[in-house]
């Protein structure tokens, strides 16, 4: 007993050898960094916003609903609301947009003490805390989106209304409206439309791309491994850098069930000969091109195609020996870093491309690179630093991070504090929000016509000022939302202009390959800082 | 777009598709391409995806590979491309951050042109200047090269598909206007 003590004091030695590991451990051991993943939308998605569709409305008494909304639907040609299952077919007038209410309901008073929902509680199913007593109510009137008008005509929808009327009741009211032509992508973007269109409803399904479920199950996985993955593409960027080869962009590929590296690498526009020799600094206007086909995704997708060869070709013939660094495609090791990563391929023979790999990179890719990444069939990409003007993954210019302040200096709800330098622009979602869409499927289970249910639909108090136009008909359905923006200083979050657009690569139905996309939003040290000039392709 | 000086065009293309015959003899994708300039052939290529299992070996980055190994500073913005298919996004890409001077291409590339075939990546707003793509030039002799080489069997796809029914087609419809895809 007495020893024990006297043995746990280590020796000089000790503490040197320990040190001595330490720092060995740092430099085979790449600290991850910390941050996360923010889900890119598809180009089909900002897209949709912008279309919306002409419906007649019609308001029916609440006691009749359920018979006329049959006829009405009897009398419609097959398939004419397919396209319209998201949005509600009935809508008390309270649970309209301000906007819509006043164009179509101008003379709706609200009923004395009627209590309205917090401005938190957007859930589908709950209802209305009911405090008119039930043999005092008037007769309660519920708007019914008929149809769209190009399904039939506005007199023969009269009268098919007219028959479940009484005698004495007037002539029912019709009105055209305009809802949004696409389902919504998450809750929070069909609490926007039902705010200022019509209730519209979330449903875990995505119409535009990769489905929720798809993102939530990538996410599972890839939270934990992303920052460490980040941190080698960084690493690779800083030793090219380091080298004089090219921009501070680096890139690298992982196999994702074994999480093992397949290829690093730099950007080495710069080199520009077969002797590595680099553009002169001065050279500025060839320096800041430099040579794409050595972009760092070039050079990364390069190694896998070498380390297939090798291994499914062994008598194909090795790169030839007058020109070691394959210049200009610069498809091999450059660097220390990037060589400690090519002894070993995780590859197996018989591997297609990129089938099933994982690309992270510092910066977002050109269109090239982009173009690239899709013929190579990657599985999933992660990149850095947004490129508005040169990046192609994206589908907007400008990203929104959410919890970053707008213009008005607005903070999100549930937002962290705001590191983006953009704002004002299309919400992106991210993995954080996966409660959000949690709480979406609560009161979304139905669909189609269902008046009852329709009565415990969620509203948010309707706070949307500046709606001073009083014109029956919205003819530019995009004026109808620009002018919103404006008026009420708020910006809509939903339409995204033709300029802002961007090419959304990772994801487009009319290209040979689609995949999954995130932005990495850096956490961590002061290190992660966009070099780059925003004219400069990544 | 009506192209001037035709016949010397269709001689350049003649080029590109002896190329792109090459190419079906090495079990590549009959695409091929020259580097023109002064009027002379300065590069030639084909696609060398499947020998060096690499999606981004177009026949483009192989020509401009050659140039360049032998002179990085190849003035590109002298030099046109003639292609036998329009160039994918990647390369119309590549092209434009080259600055290349023209592009003439045979046959649309309907599934990720990047000429006009799926997108315009020559004249979208850019950083890098835009450049001219001129496509048709012995269109029909491009096709047939494709139809040639996609009635094989692809062994080292990942699900071959078994081709044995296939019939190698001689009709070829006429260039119809362009359908604009909606968003789904």
């Amino acid at each position: 007993m007495a020893t024990q003590p006297t043995a746990m004091i280590p020796t000089p030695d000790d503490i040197k050898k320990a040190f001595e590991a330490m720092e060995l451990d740092e430099k085979e051991e790449i600290s991850p960094r910390h941050g996360r993943l923010l889900r890119l939308k598809t180009l089909a998605e900002v897209k949709a916003f912008l279309l919306l569709d002409t419906v007649y409305v019609v308001k029916v008494p609440v006691k009749q609903s359920s018979k006329i909304l049959k006829a009405i639907d009897a009398v419609l040609p097959p398939g004419s609301l397919a396209n319209l299952q998201h949005v509600r077919r009935f809508a008390k007038p309270e649970q309209l947009p301000s906007r819509i209410r006043q164009l179509i309901d101008p003379g709706y008073v609200r009923p004395p003490g009627k209590v309205f929902l917090s401005p938190g509680c957007s859930v589908g199913n709950v209802s209305q805390p009911d405090t008119v007593p039930r043999e005092k109510k008037p007769s309660q009137n519920s708007w019914l989106l008929a149809a769209p008008v190009d399904s039939i005509g506005e007199k023969a929808l009269i009268e098919t209304v007219k028959q479940h009327l009484s005698e004495e009741t007037p002539e029912p009211e019709v009105h055209t409206i305009q809802v949004p032509h696409s389902a919504p992508s998450s809750m929070t973007v069909a609490t926007k439309l039902s705010k200022k269109f019509w209730p519209t409803i979330y449903k875990s399904y995505s119409p535009y791309g990769p489905q929720p479920a798809e993102w939530r199950w990538a996410e599972k996985e890839l939270d934990a491994v992303a920052g460490k993955h980040m941190a080698h593409a960084f690493e690779a960027a800083k030793a090219i850098h380091s080298l004089g080869y090219g921009y501070k962009i680096g890139a690298c590929i992982v196999e994702p069930k074994t999480g093992a590296l397949v290829s690093v690498a730099g950007d080495a526009r710069w080199i520009c000969n077969k002797d590595s020799q680099c553009v002169s600094q001065s050279d500025q206007e060839t320096r800041s091109k430099g040579s794409p086909m050595a972009h760092a995704v070039m050079r990364v997708i390069g190694m896998v195609g070498r380390q297939r060869v090798v291994m499914d070709r062994p008598a194909a013939p090795p790169s030839p020996t007058s020109n070691p660094i394959n210049y200009p495609f610069l498809d091999t090791a450059l660097t220390e870093f990037e060589e400690g990563h090519h002894s070993s391929s995780p590859l197996v023979p018989g591997g297609y491309l990129c089938t099933g790999l994982d690309l992270y990179v510092t910066h977002e890719p050109c269109v090239m690179c982009s173009m690239a990444i899709l013929h190579s069939r990657f599985n999933r990409v992660i990149f850095g630093h947004h490129m508005p003007k040169t990046g192609a993954l994206c589908a907007t210019k400008e990203i929104k991070l959410p919890g970053t302040r707008t213009k008005k200096g607005v903070t999100n709800k549930n937002g962290k504090p705001s590191k983006s330098h953009s704002d004002n622009t299309a919400n992106h979602e991210t993995n954080n929000s996966n409660t959000k869409e949690n709480r979406g499927n609560v009161g979304t289970g139905t669909t189609g016509p269902d008046p009852q249910n329709s009565g415990a639909l969620s509203v948010q108090p309707i706070n949307v000022t500046g709606y001073q136009n009083s014109t029956n008909h919205i003819k530019n359905p995009k004026d109808g939302i620009s002018s919103d923006s404006e008026s009420s200083g708020q910006s809509s979050g939903i339409e995204v202009a033709d300029a802002d657009k961007g090419y959304g690569l990772f994801h487009r139905q009319e290209l040979n390959w689609r995949m999954l996309a995130w932005l990495w939003i850096d956490e961590g040290k002061s290190d992660w800082v966009n070099e780059l000039g925003e004219e400069v392709s990544a | 777009m009506e192209i001037e000086n035709r016949a010397y065009h269709e001689g350049h293309m003649r080029s590109a598709l002896a190329m792109a015959e090459f190419a079906i003899t090495n079990d590549e994708t009959p695409v091929g391409c020259v580097f023109v300039r002064n009027g002379e052939i300065v590069a030639r290529g084909i696609n060398d995806t499947n020998k060096s299992m690499n999606g981004t070996r177009h026949a483009e980055f192989q020509a401009l590979s050659k140039l360049l190994s032998e002179d990085p500073n190849f003035p590109l913005h002298e030099t046109d491309l003639y292609v036998t298919v329009e160039p994918c996004i990647m390369c119309a890409s590549a092209l434009r951050q080259f600055r290349i001077r023209a592009v003439y291409f045979g046959c649309n590339n309907d599934k990720f042109g990047g000429t006009g075939g799926v997108l315009g990546i020559h004249t979208d707003p850019s950083v890098d200047p835009t450049y001219p793509a001129y496509g048709g030039i012995f269109r029909e002799e491009a096709i047939m090269l494709l139809r040639r080489f996609y009635v094989q069997e692809n062994e080292k796809a990942p699900e071959p598909k078994m081709k044995k029914n296939r019939v190698l087609k001689f009709e070829i419809q006429p260039v119809a206007a362009k359908v604009v895809i909606p968003p789904l």
